[in-house]
This record gives C-alpha cells, structure tokens and sequence, in this order.
C-alpha cells in the first residue's frame, strides 16, 4: 500500500480512536447530579433543571446584574409568574446559550431576557472551544478527575437539587455609589463594538428562541457603574436588526423605578442590593404583566413548591422578616 | 481588541493549519508569499492597525541595509581605484558615511521603540523630579498603543543593520525575504531573536512539508501546550492574588508565590518557545533555541546562558563586545591591568560592558524602575562571581572540596535558583517598592501556620491542584535530566514502534484535557513575554 495512504489511515484511525475515548470521558465527567457538591458547575442557576418540568415560563440570561437585580420569588409572590436566573457570574455568551439548551430541554419558556452587559464581555470563550464542550462534554467537565466517584462510571445524570432562591443572589450589604446621576454622563450616537464572537452567539441565542416560540428581549439591569450611552446605542440597534425588543433599566424614569443609589446597590453601583432588587423587581414585575403572554400559575400542583420557597426565603435570608 | 492574544488558542491552531494547507498546495514562490501572508494576518489578528509599525519598520530596514551594503561596494571600488597614499583616507571617510548612516538607522527603529514604549516612563520621571525641585513645570505623559512583538522584530531589525554594517552579511535587495526573516508568525510575538544568517535562508528555502517535520513539529507544540496549560496557567491565581495583594499575604505565602512565579514564567515562556519552535519546524525552519533547562544552572552567569539565550547573545554581540572593545574602554582597562594586576584589569573592561549589558536587559523588560533593578540585581551577581571565583576556586582546593562532585553541583544549583527567584520577584512585583516590602515579609513575617490555616487554598486551587504542579514539574526534572545526559527523548520516542508511539501521542492529548487549567475556574496567564 501507498506509504501516504497507509499514513492517512493511520491518522484517521488515531482521530476515531480519541475521539471514542473522549466520548467515554465525557460520560464519566458529566456531573451525575446538580447538587454543588457532585461537581456541577453554577449550582445556582442550574438548579433550573431540577424544578418540575414545564414549570418555568421565563428565564434572564446574563451575567451578575441578572442574579442581583431580579427576585423571582416576588415575582412569583406579585402576580404568579414564574421566573428563574440563569444569569452566573461573568457569564459569556457561549454559556448563555448552553443556559438556554438546558432551560429548553426542562421547560416550555415564553419569555428570555438576555442582559446586555454580557454582549459587551471581552473574555468571550472562541467558538471552537464552546463547540468543543457541546460535542465532548469533558472539555467542560475536565477538572472533575478530582471529584470523581465509582457511581460517576455507571449512574447516569439525574438532576434533582434545586435553588430555593431560584438564582437570586441575596445581600443586603449597602455601598453607595457615587455616580447617582450617572445617565445625564457623556451622551453620545456613537456605538461599542460588538465582537464577531460575541455577535454570533446572540444570533444563535436568537435563532434557538425562534425555534421554540420564545420572545427574546434584551435587558439592561440598572448599574451606575456598568451603563454607558455607547452600549445603550449599540444594543438598542442590535436589538432593532433582530427584531427584538430592548428594555434599558437605566434610562426608566427616576420617579418610576424610585432607586437611591446611596441605598439601594452592594457593591458602589455596579449591582444592586436587596432593597434596590425589590425596586427593580416590581417595575419588572408590572412590565410581565403588561406583556399579556404569561398566566398566574398560583394554584398550578406542579408549583406548589413556589410558596414554601418564599417560606424559606423569609425565614433564612430575611430572618422573619416578609418580602416586600 | 485582538482576534488572538496567545498562541495557545484555537485561532492560532486553525491560522497553522489553514497554513500548512495553502503552503502544501503551493508552488515553491507561491510559500513564500503563503507564508508571508499568514505572518502578516497573524500580525493583524494580535496588534491590529499597529501592524503599519512593522510594515515601516520592513521597509526602512530593507532600505538602510542596500544602502550601507552600496556604499561597501562602491566604497571597495572606490579603494581599489585610489592611490596608495589617498587610500586611509578614503577609507575614513567610507567608514564614517557608513557610521552616520547606521547611526541614523538605529535612530529611527531604536527611537520608535523608545517613543513608544518607554516615553511614558521618561516623562513621568521628568515630573517626579520637577516635583521634588518643586518647579510647576509638568510635562504631559503620552499614552501610545504599542504593537505586541515590538521589542522583539527591532532586535532583529538592529542585528539585521549591524550585521549589514559589520560585513557580516550584505544587504539583502529581495524585500519578500527580508519581509519574512522580520515577520516570521510563529516567533513575532515572543521570539526567539533571530538573526538574519540564521533564518533567512531556510524561510526562503521553503522546504516541502515532510512527514517527520510534521511530527516532530507536533509532539514540540503538544509539549509547549503542556507546560502552558497545565502550569503555567494553573499558577495564575496564585500568582496573579499574592503579587496583587501582598499585604495580606506572610512570607511564607509571599515565599510559595514567589517560587511559582518563577515556575509560572519558565512555564510560559518556554511553553510558548516550544508552541513557536515546533510550528516553524512543520515548515522545515530551524529557529534557534532559546532555552537550555535554566533552572540546571550552577551560577547566575550560566543561567543566562541558558535563559532567553537569543536575548543574552544578541546584547552580548551588538552590546558586550562593541563595548568591552571600544577605544576608551580598552584604554582603561590597559591602565588598569598595569596598576591593579592581570585579574582586575580584565574585570574592568568587562564590567563596564556588563553593565551596560544589565542596563539594556532591565530596560528592554518594561519601562520601570524595578526592570532596571531586576537588571542591576543580576549584573551585581555576575559581576561579584567574577570578582571572586579565583578565591573561590582556591580556597575550594585547600579545603579539598570537589567542585564538579555531584552534592556540591546540587549546592550550586540550589543556590542559582533562589538568586533567580528573589530577581523574578523584583521582575513581577507591582514596582520597587511593593518587591522591596515582599523581599522583606519573607523575612519578618514568615510562619508556616498559613500551611494549617488553609490560606494557599484560597486561590482557586486545592490540594490536588499542588499536586499536579508536583508531579509535572517532577516529570520535566526527570526529563531535563535526561537532556541534560544528551538524550534527545523526541528520537527516542520515534524510534519506538507505533503502539508505543500512539500511545504516547493519546496519553499526551489526554493529560493535556483533563489535567489543562482552562475554562470555568482559571484565567490563563497571558503570554508574559509578549509584553517585553
């Protein structure tokens, strides 16, 4: 035989061969459960695939602004809708998107809010490599040779841990921001640049919502330190090329969203705290409604597990106290 | 922002083999430009529009090195025309057009690095000394982007013109390969320094892609990916935490991150030399080593010789020599030599060409005080070795110590490491002073209760992370040791049958992906180097 054709089959061989061996890894690495401690990743926010199927009509995707500025559970408690984070910490896009698979896979959503402070990340993983962790899952789940137990080499993934806070992030820790009049700052036309990467994953975003039916809406959360009027314009006509619609927390009127930045944020006006969350949440919480496409599910069996959260959320983060 | 930032990512993996496709269905003037091309897309991938830089940078070295190569041959000409008598001036008078023309070439490329890279630093020292002579004068500190790879292709630029000027080589009149000896992708962003004898001709060459190249190529990257990712990029938050925040840190911990710093930067940087290396040898061109197992050294100067070697030779021939040679110097070390003895007055002239060398490798590292330091701290050593290692040697023999046995090797050894340490410590540190207060924590605030406490697993890395750093670095000890011995594991890993071989390759890919400190957890380290 050809010594190139025996080389190219070689190759061949070689490729198949790992290929088949990082398949079988990928098996033994995924995490069996979601619980934090089986080396589940962003514990919080998966705990989505552990809530009852078909139950969640609305997830946020996005970074930290998603987790510290909306309250599903006064949500749910406002007017019966439900709500979860999907938002972690620094979250890129590769992940939004894996977020949404996931949500996809366990609920019928109607609405994804995507905030826009993620478009804007630089350190958005490359597209082979978030390919990479769809197709071989161990490429994601690599560094749990350090955690990993017999049953991770027969059980099969079952997800049943979920978050009673359903992805918020709870601090009532007051930092006042000293940038309360942030909004009237260098107001321009000019736009970010969106990177190609990043601008790839939000058409992917946008094409999975399509696909089910989902109304995709980008979301700005109120953030003295992240807003900039370049972003705003730079998301405003992204949103507007997709036909999507763009909600800039930011530029709500004072009076509507009544928020103090010298109360109402934990970290100098890049998130908000509690009290400032509760604020956003109940602007948020009359925009859903106003949306028309989300019911009360208050009575629904399979969300009963809904009130006992507020129950436990009142009792161990608000010591007694009741929310809002 | 960059489309590529490192050469250990995905982009740079496609960048190869997009390359290796067109170069192999190319005829051989079309690699050329292939080559070329990719370098160039390369280029424009990390510095963006700063890629005009170089392009300027092309052009004007390809310009003064026909012109100087003109005035050789015309000035020849011209010599062996003249009269006998007209001949030694006429030679003077060659020789100082060709000095102005040098001089005038290394202004331009050693005065757009220094514009660019070290007049913020100038300025801002200029304030600091108006403000302690308390005049109201400031002066505005500019802020220039500086294209990634910039101290490395003027290197070669200068080499280029001083090799030109020398009669090393003649200029070269093809501007294609010239543009491909200062532009060459695999080595523009972290080296090594090549020197036009050493790379041009084999660029231009471009050999067919053969098979052993191919996997020669591969198994240097897949060791430089290695090193990088399983390390280098593990040590980051450890590193990144401590130097950032060293006051809360005691000197142990300070000592712990200090050690993995050094580790960290021998980890990358020989990683990416690896990465640049083998990605050369694919196209069958033989780019020059820049690193000799350093952390083997019995002595400062040694592992110099063995650390960033390309930078070390080039200032030791476009810096050392041209120094320790000039007039003034040799004139005082003649003096010298007659007043103090043989061993001193050959120090002389040594030493000031040393500093001078210490100086430019402080300074080429980054513009701040605590490169020159680090610089300084260095030549210091050098200079105190050669000061006393004929008493060393001496006093060795009297009290019968073996220097070559092997405990006393390891001494050695020990000792160059901890020197190199508490240099890279000055070399990291956020400026002087905080390396000063770290130098003295090691000192003054040293416990070991911080290995009880659990404070070195607060950085993102238990204490399976330690052992895998552990074990790796054991495993390249085992392998520098072999190398040291003169085995070259890569001929042994081709001799052995295919099983043998194919089982290497996936052991290799697998501890790579498994082992790797990347994605969710870890921020890698960005290339250090390319930064210098």
């Amino acid at each position: 035989m050809n010594r190139y054709i025996k080389r190219i089959i070689t190759a061949c061989l070689f490729i198949i061969v790992l290929t088949g061996t990082l398949l079988i890894m990928s098996k033994i690495t995924i995490p069996k459960s979601n619980a934090p401690e089986r080396g589940m990743e962003e514990v919080a926010a998966n705990g989505i695939l552990a809530e009852n199927p078909d139950t969640v009509d609305v997830i946020f995707l996005g970074d930290s602004e998603t987790y510290c500025t909306f309250i599903p559970l006064q949500i749910w408690k406002d007017e019966g809708f439900t709500t979860y984070i999907d938002g972690t910490s620094a979250q890129t896009l590769d992940y939004s998107l894996t977020m949404l698979q996931r949500a996809l896979s366990r609920h019928d959503l109607k609405m994804v809010f995507l905030d826009a402070n993620a478009i804007y990340r630089k350190e958005s993983k490359e597209i082979p490599y978030a390919k990479l962790c769809e197709l071989l899952p161990v490429f994601r789940y690599h560094n749990r040779w350090k955690t990993l137990t017999s049953e991770d080499f027969t059980a099969e993934p079952e997800y049943t841990w979920t978050d009673y806070k359903k992805g918020y992030n709870f601090s009532k820790e007051v930092i006042p921001s000293n940038q309360s009049n942030y909004i009237h700052f260098e107001k321009t036309d000019e736009r970010s640049r969106i990177t190609p990467g990043n601008r790839y994953y939000v058409n992917e975003i946008k094409k999975l919502c399509d696909e089910n039916d989902v109304k995709l809406v980008f979301i700005s959360a109120p953030s003295s330190a992240n807003f900039t009027y370049k972003r705003h314009n730079a998301t405003e006509a992204l949103a507007s090329k997709l036909g999507c619609e763009f909600i800039d927390m930011n530029l709500i009127p004072e009076e509507e969203l009544q928020l103090d930045w010298t109360k109402d944020t934990r970290d100098k006006g890049d998130h908000l705290n509690y009290y400032g969350a509760v604020k956003a949440t109940a602007w948020f919480s009359d925009y859903l409604k106003s949306t028309g496409l989300l019911k009360s599910r208050k009575g629904d069996a399979d969300c009963a597990g809904w009130d006992a959260a507020v129950a436990q959320f009142e009792k161990n983060d608000l010591k007694g106290e009741k929310l809002r | 922002m960059p489309i590529i930032t490192t050469y250990f990512s995905f982009i740079y993996i496609e960048l190869i083999l997009l390359t290796i496709i067109l170069y192999m269905c190319s005829g051989q003037k079309a690699r050329r430009w292939v080559l070329l091309i990719a370098s160039y897309v390369f280029f424009y991938a990390v510095s963006g529009k700063l890629i005009c830089y170089l392009l300027f940078s092309t052009l004007s070295v390809h310009h003064f090195g026909i012109w100087l190569s003109d005035i050789q041959i015309e000035g020849k000409k011209q010599l062996k025309a003249a009269e006998k008598e007209q001949k030694k001036a006429l030679s003077a008078r060659i020789q100082k057009k060709q000095d102005l023309i040098m001089i005038l070439a290394v202004i331009v490329h050693i005065g757009i690095l220094a514009v660019l890279k070290y007049s913020p630093f100038f300025t801002t020292n200029i304030n600091t000394v108006m403000h302690l002579l308390h005049l109201d004068i400031t002066v505005q500190v500019p802020e220039y982007l500086v294209p990634i790879g910039i101290s490395f292709y003027t290197l070669q630029a200068v080499s280029y013109l001083f090799d030109v000027y020398r009669k090393v080589i003649t200029g070269d009149r093809n501007l294609l390969r010239l543009a491909l000896f200062m532009s060459f992708f695999p080595q523009i962003m972290e080296g090594p320094i090549c020197r036009y004898s050493d790379t041009a001709q084999s660029l231009w060459k471009v050999e067919n892609i053969s098979y052993s190249n191919l996997v020669a190529g591969s198994q240097r990257i897949a060791f430089g990916i290695m090193k990088k990712l399983i390390v280098a990029d593990r040590l980051n938050l450890l590193v990144d935490n401590v130097f950032q925040y060293h006051d809360e840190y005691d000197g142990f911990v300070i000592m712990i991150a200090v050690v993995g710093y050094t580790l960290q930067l021998y980890m990358d940087f020989s990683g990416t030399m690896d990465v640049a290396l083998g990605t050369a040898q694919i196209f069958g061109v033989k780019l020059p080593e820049n690193f000799r197992r350093p952390l083997f050294s019995r002595t400062i100067s040694e592992f110099w010789q063995r650390w960033h070697i390309t930078l070390g030779t080039w200032l030791k021939d476009y810096i050392f020599y041209p120094v320790s040679m000039s007039k003034p110097v040799t004139r005082l070390a003649m003096r010298a030599r007659k007043r103090f003895g043989n061993h001193i007055g050959s120090l002389v002239a040594g030493s000031i060409a040393l500093f001078c060398v210490w100086i430019a490798n402080g300074i080429w590292h980054g513009a701040g005080w605590h490169y020159i330091f680090f610089g300084m701290y260095h030549f210091a050593f050098i200079m105190c070795g050669n000061i006393i290692q004929p008493a060393v040697i001496k006093t060795s023999q009297n009290l019968h110590i073996d220097r070559m046995s092997l405990p006393y090797r390891i001494m050695q050894i020990i000792r160059t490491d901890i020197l190199v340490c508490i240099g890279e410590l000055f070399f990291r540190a956020h400026g002087l002073r905080a390396g000063l207060t770290m130098f003295r924590k090691m000192f003054t605030d040293f416990t070991l209760s911080t290995l009880r406490d659990g404070t070195l697993f607060t950085f993102g890395m238990d204490e399976k992370d330690y052992a895998v750093i552990g074990v790796f670095v054991l495993f390249l000890l085992i392998v520098g040791i072999i190398q040291e011995k003169g085995i070259v594991i890569r001929d042994w890993i081709n001799n052995r049958n295919l099983a043998v071989r194919l089982a290497i390759y996936y052991a290799v890919i697998l501890i790579i992906i498994v082992f790797g400190a990347y994605g969710k957890g870890y921020i890698p380290v960005d290339p250090i180097y390319a930064n210098f």
